[in-house]
């Protein structure tokens, strides 16, 4: 079987190629390689899949057509897995025409491509974000997204109203994953878990809004790899699918700052800050569906996940100091 | 500093009782407040309009990267173990918790170009006073570990002063007393040993029993004779010994009245305000604990041109009677 994934060197993609892989498919990963967190990491995630035969990498950048149509026709894909996209909430109130590229043209090259060569099934990535401001708890997939707050959230929302056009035109069975935060080892460095342990162990302030009270969810890299390799396979799908993959037991932040002090054997400096507006108290996910059509279940307890990325990034001081280093330098 | 400003301030120990009255008192006269806690003994929910950060002063580097990160005007230091007991039980935690702490305090100050300290010291450097009342050249026969570490730092400073141009004013407090209640301020020690939140409580049935210390004392009626003086008064006070620093480079003053009120005299204070009788227990003398501890306040009113205000006993009383009625169960927590 052969898949095509992109933003293989990015978090998510890198484990999902990973196992695909390790059950034998073919992969063909493509990445650009951005700046918007260490190249380092990413190339770091792509030497481990380049052991593999089945793997091959390529750097593209998704918002040449031309390219993205020679990689379908060349590898002949027979499922995609569109992974690929500018992250961040906040980069995209200061650089907006990246996710215009990356997370709107792209996308449509993806479609176009996969429309042409009869793609089976075409899985991508959205987000929670398009949940927006809804304050009704949990995120269900019924509730309406039409107020996303970010740019982000808005091309991510976008994604999936041009995927319900490719169904609705060509047929084509698409599955859109609103993916909540994930972690684990070799994860993202924008995200907290990671910027708070390097804080943690440099005894640098982190700044904790809502005095800690505010309540997220968090799910662990393998319970999402699961989910996510059904998307790709199990039977039972409608042609069109909007699923969650997070977790339904939100955690305190300041329960989850002292799980890393724990296994840190260190205490956080944090700068404790009010609410700040648009704040909600509590999100997390009706994972219902998931479960329901992807047997999807997340079983890892926080502090057992939390331990493996600990462990990951304690014992790999050179890769995380470039991760750190490059931030400092490039600051987004 | 920033427009508009009269400065920006760090204030260690700023959700704690003396200090996070004075954070209020800075911030109502146009500072900008940064508190450093590690909420041992303080609370998040004393600290209002000011940033807090959470984070012990004894662990290395915590101070110097939030002083890397912005420069202060000021830095005022009222964290410290300051039960006079438990330093003699254990004292280790006193010499690591207020010396060593103080020590990081001004290293980090150094390498970071901050040079202006004000110290919370302590009539307790003074220990049993052969005089009364007490002037800042008495000498220094500390008689408890928590007055040796607090006269351990203030030479600490004396010797930074000399050698590395470091500015600080120490401030020895007699005792800090009262509350500004209306902006949510009390005084919730835990335990609380201070005998006017607990004369508060018992009087108003919140406390079982109170105990006073020792009826057989060489003072007018037996009991032991104090300085009481506001905790705003003493926020008055840091602020312009902060500004005084930039005229004289090391300050040592008294805070007090100057005027000794005996544990009796707190008691009926209490009893003409709510009109009743309070039946209270007398227990042993505690050891360590001086007759009669005044301070001649004289210097820092000439140095500070700076007079206790606000430290009318029956006004301080009214102000816990307050706290308490509002708060019965003290800071949330």
């Amino acid at each position: 079987m052969k898949i095509l994934v992109t933003g293989s060197a990015g978090f998510i993609g890198y484990y999902l190629s990973k196992y695909l892989l390790e059950s034998g498919a073919m992969v063909l990963g493509i990445d650009n390689f951005n700046t918007y967190y260490s190249p380092e990491l990413k190339k770091a995630r792509n030497d481990v899949l380049e052991s593999y035969n089945g793997y091959t990498s390529l750097k593209v950048d998704l918002s040449d057509r031309q390219l993205v149509d020679s990689a379908f026709s060349s590898f002949e894909p027979a499922i995609v897995c569109h992974l690929a996209a500018q992250a961040g909430v906040r980069y995209s109130l200061q650089n907006p025409y990246t996710y215009q590229k990356s997370n709107l043209e792209a996308f449509v090259n993806l479609l176009e491509a996969a429309k042409r060569s009869r793609i089976k099934r075409f899985v991508y990535a959205s987000s929670s974000s398009v949940y927006g401001g809804n304050t009704k708890m949990p995120y269900s997939e019924d509730d309406p997204v039409n107020t996303p707050i970010s740019l982000y959230a808005a091309t991510k929302r976008a994604n999936e109203l041009m995927a319900y056009t490719y169904t609705h035109l060509w047929n084509m069975q698409t599955i859109g994953l609103r993916f909540f935060t994930v972690h684990g080892a070799m994860g993202r460095p924008d995200m907290a878990y990671w910027s708070f342990v390097e804080n943690i162990l440099r005894s640098e302030p982190i700044r904790v809004f809502n005095y800690g009270k505010n309540k997220r969810d968090f799910t662990y890299i393998d319970d999402i790899i699961a989910g996510l390799n059904n998307a790709l396979f199990i039977d039972g799908l409608a042609p069109y699918e909007i699923i969650n993959l997070g977790n339904n037991t939100p955690v305190e932040l300041m329960e989850f700052i002292g799980t890393l002090e724990d296994l840190l054997g260190k205490k956080a400096v944090m700068e404790m800050v009010e609410p700040q507006p648009g704040d909600v108290a509590a999100t997390y996910a009706d994972i219902e569906k998931a479960r329901r059509k992807l047997n999807f279940a997340p079983i890892t307890d926080l502090r057992t996940g939390l331990e493996v990325f600990v462990n990951w990034y304690q014992s790999n001081p050179e890769l995380t100091e470039k991760v750190r280093a490059f931030r400092r330098s490039y600051a987004p | 500093m920033m427009q508009n400003l009269p400065g920006h301030l760090l204030v260690i120990g700023g959700a704690g009782y003396v200090g996070s009255h004075f954070v209020h008192f800075a911030i109502e006269r146009g500072f900008q407040v940064d508190v450093l806690d590690n909420l041992s003994k303080g609370h998040m929910d004393a600290v209002k309009n000011s940033l807090l950060i959470h984070g012990d002063v004894t662990e290395p580097e915590v101070l110097e990267n939030i002083l890397n990160q912005r420069h202060y005007d000021g830095i005022l230091h009222f964290a410290a173990s300051c039960l006079v007991g438990e330093s003699v039980q254990d004292p280790a935690l006193y010499y690591k918790n207020n010396v060593v702490a103080a020590y990081g305090i001004l290293e980090a100050m150094r390498r970071t170009s901050h040079n202006k300290l004000v110290f919370s010291s302590t009539c307790a450097v003074y220990g049993a006073p052969d005089t009364v009342p007490i002037t800042e050249n008495h000498p220094k026969n500390p008689i408890s570990p928590y007055g040796r570490t607090k006269l351990a730092i203030e030479w600490m400073l004396e010797d930074y002063q000399n050698a590395y141009g470091m500015r600080s004013a120490m401030l020895r407090y007699f005792n800090a007393a009262g509350c500004e209640p209306g902006h949510g301020l009390g005084e919730d020690h835990r335990p609380e040993n201070h005998l006017i939140p607990n004369v508060a409580r018992f009087a108003l049935g919140l406390d079982p029993k109170l105990t006073i210390y020792g009826d057989d004392y060489p003072t007018p009626d037996g009991t032991c004779v104090r300085d009481y003086i506001h905790v705003s008064d003493l926020a008055e006070a840091h602020l312009t010994a902060l500004k005084e620093l930039e005229q004289t480079p090391l300050i040592k003053l008294n805070l007090g009245v100057g005027k000794g009120i005996s544990n009796l005299e707190i008691v009926k204070t209490f009893e003409m305000i709510l009109g009743k009788t309070l039946d209270l227990d007398f227990g042993p003398r505690r050891p360590g604990d001086p007759p009669e501890l005044v301070a001649d306040a004289s210097a820092a009113m000439r140095m500070l041109t700076w007079k206790a205000t606000r430290s009318d006993i029956r006004k301080i009383a009214k102000e816990v009677i307050a706290w308490f009625d509002a708060n019965p169960t003290g800071y949330n927590r």
